[in-house]
């Protein structure tokens, strides 16, 4: 008997000091540079990651009071199960129902290594990222003054806040990102088979074809898509041409002009019009659809729209990437880069080895409600 | 024993709720904060009034003001002793937005904790400084919020817009008449359009407990494109905004440090609490601000 209202009043207490007495916090969140990769980009001395941070941060990233009418939260287009991206949406549909963006939702995953963010580089510091998500209209279409207003409102998230950053009050823009930055600072993709085949681990051994794939994306590939991350980081105009139903995407342009109020053709004129980040490919397998607009649905696609023969084919802009176009001696072009079928399906083998489960289930990134 | 079962419970939820609430003890510590200083921004234009520019084929376009407003960061006040005092952004940086002007067209700047003393000069940032904007995300909280409504970039790394200016052009036999409309920021990253205002006072001004003294400015906004010597003149279509060259936006950003002129100071004036003015000022906010926005 006396156990029973022991218990009840116990259960009592979880209740009332915050819903989720099952959150999944029993670990301890160290940042771990894995050996294979290049130095972190990101900013340890403003924003060391704690675990109590990361927690915060996952908590506000799972959260749907990010959003207008608390629709949505973060992870509406960063599903965890498809290397945290938007699976079965090329442009990523937002708060409001049947409204799309113009761009095809992106991994959160090693961003921690990363000089500049989103497509087209329009952030270079991971702090500042969510802002625009947060206001944009075809994303979550809220202000920042809602969004802190509607944290400070609940008492959970103010002890949170001020255990994080030791401060009473401790709710505001600049903590809340930091939050979020850390939750997305620690979300490291290192322990696929392809990192384990290169650092000689266990679980780490590739077939012929997979050898004969990675071989072949060296020399076809790697230029641009190169190191650890498989990216190179810059700016480029793969061919992949301009999408007719999105009159205004620039690309580059739009960030590196001058002119804020510059139009579609001025932008044009500009030597970074319709250049994209080149997209790291861990996870590749499990991102599709591809490209800043999502337009090719499968990586089969994607290597006949590189290949110089089979279709999709590589658009000719002033600005297509040298490595992309080879000239014969009498100065005909060639776009694209030949393979055989043969070649793509060991590059396609390869590919998938950059998936890297324990990242994709792994229960501390998972939705804490 | 029902009855001591029902005391156990309501006692134990009593205590559960209270150890859940704690946050409440904090409110009545609500402490009165002296104003050290007030920077008073007597604007020569309201938003409405309109004025004369020189576009850059030398034609006078007579143009309606719409949006003034420029964000103020970095202040920093030189002792008589040479001595320079740097007030923390969290507390002295600001949004001097001519919408929210008084009818004198004066905005006024609250600085606090200025330590006691005789100050001969005071200078502060139009915009955010590149180390301010790359340093510490925490010394940039005030700074997010004041950028939050409509002084930000989403798409550019440095988020902050330092200034706008627009102001719709009353010629109406032109079929595409030039409108008046510069965003200044260190957009595209390749020229630094940050600059400081350093405004040497005509008297010693005197921080004490015992008064709130202010410092009467003048800000002549056209003078942004027709500045006194050693400023150069810009056609104001020429700038940037308007697909000009980078030379003119920095003429153009050189001019904010022509614009303001320190008129007198009033030394003695009573002093006065943050939180008193804090809450006149937002009294004003719902009718003032509903023309600023641009988009
Ligand atoms: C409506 C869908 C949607 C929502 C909701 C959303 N995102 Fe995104 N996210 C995207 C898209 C689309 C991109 C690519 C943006 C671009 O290139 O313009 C992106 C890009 C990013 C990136 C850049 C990744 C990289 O590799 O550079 C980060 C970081 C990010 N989002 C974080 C967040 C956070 C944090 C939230 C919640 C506050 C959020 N996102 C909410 C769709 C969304
Ligand atoms: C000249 C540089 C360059 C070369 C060479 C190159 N890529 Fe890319 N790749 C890019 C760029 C830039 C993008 C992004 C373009 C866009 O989004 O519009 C991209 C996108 C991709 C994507 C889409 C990824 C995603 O997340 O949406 C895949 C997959 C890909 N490349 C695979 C390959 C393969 C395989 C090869 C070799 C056959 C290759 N790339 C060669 C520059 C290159």
């Amino acid at each position: 008997m006396r156990y029973n209202t022991i218990l009840f009043v116990f259960l009592l207490v979880l209740v009332s000091c915050g819903k989720d007495g099952e959150v999944y916090t029993d670990f301890e969140i160290t940042f771990e540079q894995p050996a294979n990769f290049p130095a972190a980009t990101y900013d340890f001395e403003d924003n060391p990651i704690t675990t109590d941070g990361f927690i915060l941060g996952r908590k506000l990233f799972y959260d749907n009071r990010l959003s207008l009418n608390n629709g949505i939260s973060c992870a509406e287009c960063h599903n965890q199960s498809h290397a945290f991206t938007h699976h079965g949406h090329n442009l990523s549909e937002g708060v409001h129902a049947g409204v799309v963006g113009t761009r095809n939702s992106q991994p959160i995953q090693n961003l921690a290594f990363l000089e500049d963010f989103t497509w087209d580089g329009a952030k270079d510091e991971l702090i500042d990222q969510p802002l625009i998500p947060i206001r944009e209209e075809v994303e979550m279409d809220e202000t920042m003054e809602n969004v802190i207003a509607k944290l400070k409102q609940d008492t959970e998230y103010q002890e949170l806040f001020t255990k994080v950053f030791q401060k009473e009050d401790a709710i505001n823009q600049a903590t809340f990102l930091k939050a979020l930055s850390q939750f997305m600072g620690a979300m490291v993709s290192s322990n696929s088979k392809y990192d384990k085949y290169f650092r000689g681990e266990e679980g780490g051994g590739f077939t012929e074809l997979e050898k004969q794939g990675l071989d072949l994306f060296k020399q076809k590939c790697a230029t641009c898509h190169s190191g650890q991350l498989f990216t190179n980081q810059e700016f480029i105009n793969n061919g992949i041409g301009e999408n007719p139903s999105l009159e205004n995407e620039t690309g580059r342009a739009r960030i590196t002009s001058s002119n804020p109020f510059a139009t579609v053709e001025e932008l044009k004129k500009s030597d970074d019009y319709y250049k994209f980040r080149v997209p790291s490919l861990r996870n590749v397998e499990k991102t599709n659809p591809y490209m800043h607009d999502g337009r090719m649905l499968n990586l089969k696609r994607v290597l006949d729209f590189y290949d110089d023969d089979a279709y999709p084919m590589i658009t000719r802009m002033d600005n297509l990437d040298s490595r992309l176009i080879s000239t014969d001696e009498n100065g005909d072009e060639t776009l694209g880069i030949p393979m055989t079928p043969d070649e793509k399906v060991a590059i396609l083998a390869f590919l998938e080895t950059l998936t890297d489960n324990e990242f994709i289930n792994d229960e501390r990134f998972a939705n804490p409600n | 024993m029902n009855n001591l079962k029902k005391w156990a419970f309501l006692a134990l939820t009593t205590i559960t709720l209270f150890s859940c609430n704690n946050d409440d003890d904090n409110i009545n510590t609500n402490q009165a904060t002296h104003v050290s200083a007030v920077l008073k921004l007597e604007h020569s234009l309201a938003l409405g009034d309109q004025f004369t520019l020189t576009d850059s084929e030398k034609n006078e376009q007579s143009l309606e003001l719409t949006v003034f407003k420029f964000l103020v960061s970095d202040v920093k006040l030189t002792t008589t002793n040479d001595e320079v005092i740097a007030l923390s952004n969290n507390d002295a940086a600001q949004l001097v937005d001519l919408a929210n002007a008084d009818e004198t067209n004066t905005i006024k700047v609250y600085l606090t904790d200025i330590p006691e003393g005789s100050y001969k000069s005071i200078s502060f940032g139009v915009g955010v400084s590149q180390d301010v904007a790359n340093g510490s995300t925490e010394e940039q909280a005030k700074l997010y919020e004041l950028a939050d409504d409509d002084m930000h970039w989403d798409w550019n790394s440095n988020l902050y817009i330092f200034s706008k200016i627009e102001a719709s052009n009353l010629d109406n036999q032109n079929t595409v008449p030039k409108n008046l409309n510069i965003h200044v920021g260190n957009k595209g990253g390749n020229v630094d359009l940050f600059r400081t205002v350093n405004l040497i006072l005509p008297e010693t001004l005197t921080v004490a407990a015992k008064v709130s003294p202010s410092i009467h400015t003048i800000v002549s906004i056209e003078k942004l494109f027709t500045p006194d010597a050693p400023g150069v003149a810009v056609a104001y279509d020429a700038i940037n905004a308007h697909g000009g060259t980078d030379d003119a936006s920095k003429i153009f950003s050189d001019n904010y440090e022509n614009i303001f002129e320190v008129h007198h100071l009033h030394p003695n004036e009573a002093a006065i609490n943050l939180e008193d003015v804090e809450m006149d000022d937002h009294s004003h906010d719902g009718e003032d601000s509903e023309d600023s926005h641009s988009h």
